[in-house]
Formats: structure tokens, sequence, C-alpha cells
């Protein structure tokens, strides 16, 4: 078809192009002196095309606690393109599946969340991961999972070597649309290693009927710059269960509050804070707290709840046993427990913020 | 290393073989994006873009094997087709960007298949040849150009204006 010169740059057709190819090859070559993007262009194709990279590394700011509030959202197409990928061979044992579960529990937690069910051998792959959920526990409204990301070829190992950073979508599946109005869902970094790497989340809902959440786990992109962070490729998905599994033991105060203590978990019926007097009042003013790091860590330390058991034995929490929540459900108060289990059925009474609970 | 180099490469060992294509071509790839796209577009934006015409043209020499014949040649018509198809998509987006933005100024007189055109091209011998390439093929500015090869933009004009009497003239000859 015949065009006009100033058509010509439009020209797409691979048969014309070869005409003048050598020429292009000269343009090419006049162009390359002094060009400083090679390296970043050479590092982002490569990444797409699914191949390691050996020479260049994307700048990572910093390694970051990962802590997000989840965003009901739509799980994009997965977009890791497979390369020639070369499948690892020194895939997690199940023993090294146990380590991560005894890192955050110790050995004698981790026996006990075998005894009690709530280890899971649920586990998804995707075309570069795989990830495994190490335990999953939950009283209906509120459910707790260690998931464990490990890479299966070359391709997922230079993701998790280049970018340390990953986001979490949380989508409640089979369950109403209107539900999904209300429920959050906590992300904490926990412990990585060469095999990869676990999270513990924690979801809370308004319902307590029996459902399943679809995790995604996305490659998270933390510029150096200001400009804000960028979800990238999607590494995976997994489904967990929210069925309750965790019976809770309920104990009243003198008012006739619930607090709730299961294994994982301590629900009040109302709001109150673990936070002292003079903290409280300075975030209602709006106020500005600074600890040193010596304050901060003996204000963690302080007991904000004892537990006495049957046998007579008291446990003592402190604020960084308790990881507060709040949102899924209004005027109720929630406390998980921080790398400790505890047996509901021995308690015989709870002291929290000076109130007796029995 | 040449495109013959690369071809072979490429065939033998992919992965490499697509590092030396963005070692060689990354810069010849860019300034192609930045010329269609630098009004429209982010810096960002030109990046994915380079780094997504590389990407189709690995998956493209893939497919042709052995039968590819150059790199530089498929390059520039697949950086084409992607920025064409990225100001297609912005022009969808925002009315105030009218598709004919995207069009060269109007050479009208000069009339022929595209091959032809290149034919022609080619005849003019260099300089002019490249600056031919470069302005009505690759679009660039007589700016751009007179920059790469270290001449004012008013000579590099001069030249384009006498190259066009030239196509003109080996035109009309032609359909005598």
């Amino acid at each position: 078809m015949k065009i006009t010169l100033d058509k010509l740059s439009q020209s797409a057709e691979m048969d014309s192009a070869q005409l003048i190819s050598s020429e292009l090859e000269k343009i090419a070559d006049s162009e390359s002196e002094g060009f400083e993007l090679t390296d970043k262009l050479l590092s982002k194709t490569l990444r797409k095309a699914g191949f390691a990279m050996n020479e260049t590394k994307r700048p990572i700011k910093s390694r970051k606690r990962v802590a997000f509030i989840a965003a009901i959202a739509a799980a994009a197409a997965l977009s890791v393109t497979a390369g020639a990928v070369i499948a690892r061979n020194n895939m997690m044992t199940k023993e090294e599946h146990q380590e991560k579960i005894v890192e955050r529990y110790g050995e004698e937690g981790a026996s006990k969340l075998d005894e009690k069910g709530f280890t899971s051998d649920n586990a998804a792959f995707s075309d570069h991961f795989k990830i495994t959920e190490e335990v999953n526990a939950s009283n209906g409204y509120n459910t707790l999972s260690l998931i464990t990301l490990e890479p299966i070829d070359e391709v997922g190992e230079q993701f998790l070597e280049n970018n340390p950073n990953v986001d979490f979508d949380a989508e409640l599946i089979n369950g109403a649309p209107k539900e999904l109005e209300s429920w959050g869902m906590g992300v904490s970094w926990l412990r990585e290693d060469e095999k990869g790497r676990s999270y513990y989340l924690d979801f809370n809902r308004n319902t307590n009927d029996d459902k399943q959440i679809k995790i995604s786990l996305f490659e998270l992109d933390v510029p150096q710059d200001e400009r804000p962070a960028e979800r990238g490729e999607l590494y995976g998905e997994i489904v967990i269960d929210a069925k309750p599994n965790s019976k809770g033991y309920d104990l009243k105060n003198a008012n006739g509050d619930t607090l709730s203590v299961y294994d994982f978990i301590i629900t009040l019926d109302k709001e109150i804070s673990l936070d002292s007097p003079e903290v409280d009042e300075a975030i209602r003013n709006g106020e500005d707290i600074t600890f040193t790091d010596e304050e901060q860590k003996a204000y963690n330390s302080e007991v904000v709840m004892t537990l006495t058991m049957k046998d007579g034995s008291v446990k003592e929490l402190t604020r960084d046993m308790l990881a507060g929540r709040g949102g899924s459900r209004e005027g109720l108060s929630y406390y998980y427990l921080n790398n400790i289990l505890i047996d509901p059925e021995k308690i015989v009474s709870a002291e929290l913020m000076g109130d007796i609970y029995k | 290393m040449s495109d013959k180099e690369l071809i072979a490469l490429l065939a033998r060992s992919p992965e490499e073989g697509l590092r030396q294509v963005i070692k060689r071509y990354s810069a010849y790839v860019y300034k192609i994006a930045l010329s269609k796209l630098s009004s429209h577009c982010p810096k960002e934006d030109i990046e994915e873009a380079v780094s997504d015409i590389f990407l189709k043209f690995f998956y493209f020499a893939k497919g042709e094997g052995s039968s590819l014949r150059s790199v530089a040649a498929p390059l520039c018509v697949i950086a084409k087709r992607v920025c064409a198809d990225i100001l297609r998509a912005r022009a969808r987006r925002q009315e105030t960007l009218a598709l004919d933005e995207i069009d060269e100024p109007a050479v009208n007189d000069i009339y022929a298949e595209p091959s032809e055109l290149l034919e022609f091209i080619k005849r003019l011998g260099e300089p002019d040849t490249t600056i031919m390439i470069r302005r009505y093929y690759l679009g660039f500015s007589a700016k751009e150009i007179g920059s790469s090869l270290n001449m004012k933009p008013n000579t590099v004009n001069k030249r384009i204006s006498r190259a066009l009497d030239k196509l003109r003239e080996w035109l009309k000859e032609g359909e005598k």
C-alpha cells in the first residue's frame, strides 16, 4: 500500500525494515555511547522475561516491616513469565516447615499447636512459588495464619533476592458481598531465611460463618525516592479456612462484661485500651509521645493482664505479648497472643487493667 | 557484537542473547520510544515501554528461530508498534490527545510503497540516508539528529530539504 513520506515513521512492516537493517544497526551503534539507562533496562527486561539477574540488582531502600490493611481486590492474572526456568532442588523439608512454627512459638508451643490440630499442611503452587500454611487457628470471627512463601525455581529466588517487600490481598470466598464491607487483615513479617519467608497474618470478620479466605501475595516495589510503593507481579495465591477450630472460655466481670479466652486470642465485648492513662490522654489530645528505646522496652514489658490457672499458677501477659486489633466488630476489643498459646479450659480468672473476670 | 553474532547467541543461549541485545540496543530502542512518547508519557512509562519492546522482540526471535535475519530491524518495527499501541490507548483515555498528534508533518507529494521510499532513501548516500531514516522512518527531530551527528539543526534541515527534492525527482522519473 502506498503511503506519503510523512507516514513512513508509522510504517511497521518487517519486510521493509529489513531493507535498511544495516543502516539501523549503524544508527544503534552511534546512539549507544554514554547511554546511562542500559543496566536499569537490562534489569527490568530480564525480570519480565523470567531470567535471573547476575549483573544488575534493583535498588531497594531498606528491609521494611510489612504491615498492611487488606484491600478487597480481584487478583491480577499471573504474569510472571516462565522463561528457561531451572527448578530448585532444595525445597523445604517437612522438618524445615516445622522449624518455622518453632521459631514463632518455641518447641513447647509447636507441640501444643500440633496436639490441638492447629498445624496445617495446606499448600498451593504458582509458577515460581510454593505457599504453605503452617498454622491455622480460628474462632470464626478471628483467624490467624502462619504462611511461608518459598521460591521453587531460580526466577522465584531472584524475585525475593532482589526485593524484600511483599504485598498482600485477601478476599472472602463463598461469602455474601455485604460481609466484605467490614473486615480486615493484619500482616507482620516474621522470619526470613534462604529458603523462604514466613508471615503471621490475622483476619478479623464481622460474621463467624464457615468461610474460606483467599490470600494473594504480590511483589511490592518500594522506590528509593518519595514515590509511592507499587504492587508488582503476583507471586501466588492460597485459600485458607476461617472455620472455628478453637473453643472459647468465657469469664465475666462484676458489670457482666465478657472476656472470651481462646488458644490464640482474647476478646472482650467492650472497647478498652491497653495503654497507660498518660498515653491514652496524649493520644486523645493528638500529642506526640516520644519514648527512648529503653523506655519503650520497659513500657512494653509492663503486665496488663494476669491469668490465674486451675493449678494455682499465674500467667502474666505484658503489652508486647498481646497484639491489639480493632475494626471488624465495633465495641469489641481483641488481643492476639504473640508467640504464645494458652489453654482456655485451664483458666479460673483473669485480671485485665485492674478489672477482675471470673 | 554484530547482529549476526547476536542471532547465533540468541539461538544458543536465549538468556545471554537477550542480555547482549539489550546492551547493544538499549539506547537505540530508548531513543525511538522517547521520540514517539516523550510528549505524552512520563520517563518511567517510557522505560516500561522499552523493556516491553525487548521482551516482545525476545519472543519474536524465539518464534523466528533460524529465520531471524536482523536484530535492528525487528526491534525498530516492534518499538513502533508498541509505541503506537500506547499512544492509541492514551488517545482513547484522554480526549485532549487527538490522534492526529501522532502524525508527522505532511510531505504529501512524496507518495510510494514503504519499501520503495526506503530504497530511494538508501540511494541518497551518507550522511543523507541516515538523516532521512532518522527523520522519516524513526521520527527523530532535526535537533535530535543534529545532536547525534554533530550537526546544527539548520544544517540537518537543509540536507533534508535537498534530499526531499531528490526523492521527488526520482519519483517523477519513475512515473515516466
